[in-house]
């Protein structure tokens, strides 16, 4: 395997561990349907994912309790299932954002440790 | 709750609704109410998906953002594994045990059997390069043999070939290398997508 492959592969594992967090950045600003969360998601992290990954893991996030879901009718076209951060999925993304900055904080010196 | 849209071909109307049989397929285990939500929103993500293509037909349309969604049966297994499971720790209800059990011991043993047959297939591919190598070096020993006096056909490499006559000649080493590589690609491929689907 070549170093670039490795390197795409590794990219693309760290971006995929981390949409779990990047999808309640996105919900904390606002509510979002499945489609338009991926359409904000391919564009922010560049990932190659497959649109329908996305389900389960919104799945799971609700199951958690950390966002519900409700339908909204539209004026034309098939109702949208909208996606809102719930008080616990707040108090997760704090821990989470405090991790992520001990992380980052511990990452950041040693790429610059030599 | 269910969405048919009107597509301008036929085409898509028949890939729509194929791709969605196979949605249902791969809900069967889920409640009704639950199915109907998840295909709504399925379809809603698919209709949208299509307005974004720069494509002219509907049908081109269509393949363009199902090939982005991706296969039903990947992206609802994990969903219902994860229901089954839940739903089976948090209510104690015996049934939803069993579903639970059930549902996992099927993909455990379907994991199990195309292991199996994927580590057979590579064990078959090994005679048949040993079977081409051999012929080079023991060409009388090697092929398929059919009997001459009534008995068994045998194929492989015989200590004592001499009750049968062997009908592939030289050919058996072609004929080898060309089955090795087909294999090889063959099973290979297939291990590439049976990794691919349990990442």
């Amino acid at each position: 395997m070549s170093i670039m492959k490795k390197k795409s592969k590794w990219d693309s594992q760290l971006r995929k561990g981390l949409l779990d967090f990047i999808i309640l950045l996105y919900l904390q600003k606002k509510d979002f349907y499945g489609y338009e969360l991926i359409r904000e998601l391919k564009r922010l992290t560049d990932i190659e994912l497959s649109e329908g990954t996305i389900y389960p893991l919104l799945n799971r996030l609700k199951k958690e309790d950390l966002i519900s879901s409700k339908w909204v009718e539209m004026e034309t076209g098939v109702p949208r299932k909208y996606y809102r951060i719930t008080e616990k999925g707040r108090n997760a993304l704090k821990d989470m954002q405090i991790s992520w900055e001990q992380i980052v904080i511990a990452i950041q010196k040693l790429v610059g440790t030599k | 709750m269910s969405y048919v849209p009107k597509f301008n071909d036929d085409v898509a109307r028949k890939i729509w609704n194929n791709y969605f049989k196979r949605v249902d397929r791969s809900m069967r285990s889920i409640p009704k109410t639950k199915r109907e939500e998840l295909k709504l929103e399925i379809q809603g993500h698919l209709l949208e998906s299509m307005e974004d293509a720069s494509t002219d037909s509907d049908s081109s349309k269509l393949m363009d953002a199902i090939d982005r969604l991706g296969e039903p049966e990947d992206y609802i297994k994990p969903m219902i594994a994860d229901k089954l499971l839940l739903d089976a720790s948090k209510t104690f209800n015996p049934r939803n045990v069993l579903m639970g059990l059930f549902f996992n011991l099927r993909t455990s043993i379907r994991r199990a059997v195309l292991t199996m047959i994927i580590g057979l297939g590579y064990f078959f591919l090994f005679c048949i390069a040993v079977m081409t190598i051999m012929k080079i070096i023991i060409p009388s020993h090697v092929g398929i043999f059919l009997p001459e006096y009534g008995g068994s056909t045998a194929v492989g490499i015989l200590v004592s070939p001499e009750p049968h006559r062997e009908i592939l000649g030289f050919w058996t080493v072609p004929i080898g290398v060309v089955c090795t590589v087909l294999l090889y690609t063959g099973l290979t491929r297939l291990l590439r997508v049976f990794i691919k689907q349990g990442e």
